[in-house]
């Protein structure tokens, strides 16, 4: 009898096996059909727009961005000086200080010439009390505004940000990010060029900045970064950004945009209650809920994506802050799951429900345990004498491949698209990565995602009985009690 | 994103061993006892199964040491068994029955023919192949066999469909993958080779254009005969796409830079060239990225010759192709009034409201352009769209056909036309201001607070106070007491001694710092 189950669990296992390879095959070429579309697309566009009206233009939108920072006394001045200099007509920077223990503020005063102001702050979403509201007598910088506030994460400084906020669109960034010049004019675009549906949110490309050049808050010569998980990096968010999300755009199922570099309407963020702080996804969290909030209204929206570099960023080279990250983001990815689970295969929530939720439930968020699964079963086969040592290689070969053929089509994106990568060096070391990463940092990406699951089950980070039951509605955030959301 | 490389791998690969562990489970081995026991006869010995012979049914009383030496008697092929019956029956004439022992434990026929069967099936063993007499027989039974194919002169490597088709998969993702990385190297390649021709083409066709633009005379280009020209720009090289693209790009580039006599001799040479023949062309083009440079081309040139067909696309549904061709007809028509755009039907985005406002703005100083045709529009973006441009241009004499408007208009509207009477501040209109104050739409009140600070009056004032009284929501309140403070400091310095709220107390000294004044 047990015999019997023990195989026939194997014989389901196989089967299910078989269903998820043959749709990674399948969502792999799908993507890369989708985002070949898209990009093609927004190229064509883009060669007709004229993003110098939009500077000067009475009719574009404003913009607030606010930039949460802890602890960055060492580049703090550096990078609000570069934020302040975007070409941009109507925009506003607020720098949020989230009880910094070193000198970021003292820095950012005597730097802008800051002084305490009376501003009338209104929590319309609730944060951590804010200690004092600082504005510039120097006219240069009457653009910046330093909020200082006890520490509460980077969501809750977000929200106290958007609560001094007074422009149309937030652009949610981090401090440290590197933005070009135009960022705003050609993220704002979508913003405006939509008729039939509100477009709630843009998310833009996250470059990576190490080993570049940069000048004057723009970077001016590309190189691959020296290490192999640099370079593994730089092909990730190929794949990521310009795969992955243009796909996902084109079908309007986009359900996270980097929390590095986003933009929102800040109407709908207040409406549906701002970020969330206890999930360490706060960013991918941000957009469900908002998606959730159009959908449960009916009203028809888009969440748009811009590939174009705007946006730099240095990426973590060392495995231990690596990992530190991998395993945040799969916490992430599962506590907002969590939080949003009436989405799941809902028709009332339209692509979002039927499509990227189940996607990311599967293929993103079990991914590094579907991963363990197979290895356990591989050894189980092995162990029992059921294996085939031919159709294991063969298959290998197969898949092996297959990482290689995406690893190269979003490669070619790049060079198709930009061709930051002009030197034919770099992209022969990037191909050599792209022939390594199955081999040797998969498994270990796959082991921090693992680790990842472990913390989420130990309640780590997490906010355990309010993600486990997730909200019922978009809104439900607005009605937790305040001093439960900060303890 | 991540490539789910064990997942895919690990299942794949089951599947294909469970499909194994399935196929030609039910199929007979042997068609009937007969051709089992014959098979058992010129196999030999097989794994794990012995015979020996037996009185099962104690017939015959057996010699003692013939009944010891049966019971000891096993032998591993069913050939001696068989032979060994026969020299029993001869000598002793006694019919002994032949039991079947699969790993020393007796068993039926059936469940023999069962096991070897099995076997066979697995391929655990090999039908023996036995000589002419026999032939037919084990061709037969290997033709059932799935596994060990012995037909000799058969590629083995074929006749393995499964094989086949993973050697086939592996062969085209190998194809796929590597396909891919050549063409990204070729790809790279031609893209260095084409920025080289870029430069070079660059290097041929500005120096011509400068010396024409600068050493010649709009009549000396168009007296220019075609020889003379092709000394600027060959015959051979405008016969290239690519050389073409670049010239007019470079023309287009100098163009917009360029004012009065220069933008003749461009105009001039452009069509000298035929290039405005090649814009034409591209208009009808079933391409709408194509059409759009050919709009865009049209546009810089001043192409009135196109106008007609310009036209047939400010109705296209393609946003790119009707907001181009919209713009062309703008800056082109000397004669066009905005009766085209009145009568859009689709809705405008601020992109496009954008982009003519730009154009609008530059004509209106030297065309009749009848703004106010806009507000009789049917669809409504293009009404508001004419209130912008009433507030953006300074059209005062237009204040007060809004004002009659506005009466019989939607919210959305009202917002837009209160702006346009904020911004142009004529302090008049004020009825309107007040009517929106008592809305319950808190965007437009908040809207008719902000522009009652600038242009209201006393009824404004009183509102104003009323609605404070009624304690609106923070930003609202905001709004309305930085109006009365405007509107009145009277008033609004009463209101905040009298005030005991706060909130109002907050709001009042936020209102008073210096530094706060554009927040």
């Amino acid at each position: 009898m047990y015999s019997f189950l023990f195989y026939l669990i194997l014989e389901i296992l196989g089967f299910i096996f078989l269903v998820l390879s043959f749709s990674v095959i399948v969502l792999y070429m799908l993507i890369m059909i989708l985002s070949a579309m898209e990009m093609r697309d927004h190229r064509r566009k883009n060669r007709f727009a004229d993003y110098q009206d939009i500077i000067t233009s009475p009719l574009a939108p404003g913009v607030s961005i606010l930039a949460p920072a802890y602890n960055e006394g060492e580049s703090i001045v550096q990078n609000v000086k570069s934020l302040l200099s975007l070409h941009y007509g109507k925009f506003e920077v607020i720098v949020i200080n989230d009880g910094s223990k070193d000198e970021t503020l003292t820095k950012l005063i005597n730097a802008f010439e800051l002084q305490l102001t009376d501003f009338a702050y209104h929590e319309e979403i609730e944060a951590k009390p804010v200690r004092g509201i600082y504005k510039s007598k120097n006219r240069s910088y009457n653009r910046l505004v330093v909020i200082d506030k006890e520490n509460g994460g980077k969501a809750d400084a977000l929200n106290a940000g958007i609560n001094v906020s007074s422009k149309e669109i937030l652009a949610c960034i981090d401090v440290d990010c590197i933005l070009s010049h135009e960022s705003i004019t050609r993220m704002v675009r979508p913003f405006m060029e939509e008729t039939n549906r509100k477009v709630i949110a843009v998310g833009g490309v996250i470059g990576i900045a190490n080993n570049c050049d940069v000048v004057d808050g723009t970077v001016t010569n590309y190189r691959v970064p020296t290490t192999l998980l640099g370079k593994f990096q730089v092909i990730e968010y190929c794949r990521a950004f310009l795969m992955g999300r243009m796909a996902w755009t084109r079908i309007n199922g986009l359900m996270l945009i980097s929390g590095a570099f986003g933009f929102f309407k800040r109407d709908l963020v207040v409406e549906v209650g701002g970020y969330f702080p206890k999930t360490v996804g706060e960013d991918m969290e941000l957009v469900v809920r908002m998606r959730r909030h159009m959908e449960e209204r009916n009203i028809p929206y888009r969440v748009s994506f811009v590939p174009d570099p705007l946006c730099w960023t240095e990426v973590p080279e060392s495995e231990e802050i690596l990992s530190r990250q991998r395993n945040r983001w799969i916490r992430g990815t599962i506590e907002t799951l969590q939080l949003h689970k009436v989405t799941a295969l809902n028709p009332n929530y339209g692509v979002m429900g039927l499509v990227s939720y189940p996607y990311w439930s599967v293929f993103e968020k079990m991914a590094p345990v579907l991963e363990l699964l197979g290895v356990l079963y591989t050894i189980t086969l092995i162990i029992i004498g059921d294996f085939s040592a031919f159709y294991f290689i063969a298959l290998f070969i197969v898949l092996y491949l297959l990482s290689i053929l995406v690893s190269s089509f979003s490669i070619l994106y790049e060079q198709v698209s930009y061709n930051n990568y002009k030197d034919k060096k770099d992209l022969n070391k990037l191909i050599v990565t792209a022939f390594l990463e199955p081999l040797v940092i998969h498994p270990k990406i796959v082991l921090w995602g693992l680790k990842g699951h472990w913390d989420f089950i130990k309640g780590k980070g997490g906010w355990g009985h309010m993600i486990r039951t997730g909200f019922k509605k978009s809104e439900d955030k607005k009605n937790i009690e305040p001093n439960t959301l900060n303890s | 994103m991540k490539v789910k490389n064990a997942v895919a791998l690990v299942s794949l690969l089951f599947l294909i061993i469970k499909t194994d562990i399935v196929l030609g489970q039910d199929e007979p081995v042997f068609a009937d006892s007969v051709s089992f026991a014959n098979f058992l006869k010129s196999q030999g010995k097989i794994p794990g199964l012995q015979f020996r012979l037996v009185d099962s049914s104690k017939a015959y009383i057996l010699d003692s040491a013939l009944n010891r030496s049966l019971q000891s008697g096993i032998v591993r092929d069913f050939a001696t068994a068989l032979r060994l019956k026969d020299s029993v029956l001869r000598s002793y004439e006694y019919d002994l029955e032949i039991q079947y022992l699969i790993y020393s434990d007796p068993n039926t026929f059936k469940a023999t023919q069962e096991y070897v069967s099995n076997l066979l099936r697995n391929g655990d063993i090999e039908p023996t192949v036995a000589g002419d007499s026999n032939g037919k027989d084990l061709i037969s039974l290997a033709s059932r066999n799935k596994y060990s194919p012995f037909l000799k002169g058969t590629y083995a490597y074929f006749s393995e469909i499964k094989i086949f088709a993973v050697s086939l998969v592996i062969l085209l993702f190998f194809i796929f993958a590597f396909s891919m990385i050549l063409f990204m190297l070729i790809f790279k390649a031609r893209r260095n080779q084409k920025e080289k021709l870029l430069v070079l083409y660059d290097e041929q066709i500005v120096a011509p254009l400068s010396e024409i633009l600068f050493e010649k005379t709009l009549e000396e280009l168009e007296s220019l005969s075609d020889e003379e020209l092709n000394g600027y720009f060959p015959a051979k090289q405008l016969k290239k796409p690519f050389y073409v693209q670049v010239l007019v790009e470079r023309i287009l580039a100098l163009n917009k830079t360029m004012k009065g006599d220069f933008k003749l001799m461009l105009k001039a040479l452009y069509k000298r060239l035929d290039l405005d023949k090649s814009s034409l062309k591209k208009l009808k083009s079933s391409k709408w990225d194509t059409v759009v440079t050919g709009l865009v081309e049209v546009n810089e040139m001043d192409l009135t010759e196109a106008i007609y067909a310009v036209k047939q696309h400010i109705n296209s549904p393609n946003f790119y192709v009707r907001s181009q061709a919209v713009a062309t007809i703008l800056t082109l028509s000397d004669s066009v009034d905005l009766s085209f755009l009145r009568d859009q039907t689709f809705p405008l985005s601020r992109w496009q409201q954008m982009n003519y406002l730009r154009i609008i703005k530059f004509l209106h100083t030297t065309r009749e352009l009848h703004i106010e045709m806009l507000f009789d529009s049917r669809n409504q973006s293009i009404r508001l769209f004419g209130y912008k441009l009433v507030r953006v241009i300074g059209r005062v004499d237009l204040l007060e056909t809004l004002e009659e408007k506005s009466g019989s208009v939607t919210e959305e509207e009202k917002i837009e036309i209160i702006k346009t009477f904020e911004y142009l501040g004529v302090p008049a209109h004020t009825e309107l201001i007040n009517g929106s104050l008592k809305s319950e739409n808190i965007a437009l009140v908040s809207v008719a607070a902000k522009a009652a600070g600038a242009i209201g009056d006393a009824t404004s004032a009183k509102i104003i106070c009323e609605l404070l009284n009624k304690a609106p929501e923070f930003r609202l309140k905001m709004v309305l007491l930085n109006s009365l403070q405007n509107l009145d400091a009277a008033v609004y310095n009463q209101f905040i001694n009298e005030s005991e709220n706060p909130e109002v107390m907050r709001i009042s000294m936020h209102l008073s710092d210096s530094l706060l004044q554009d927040v």
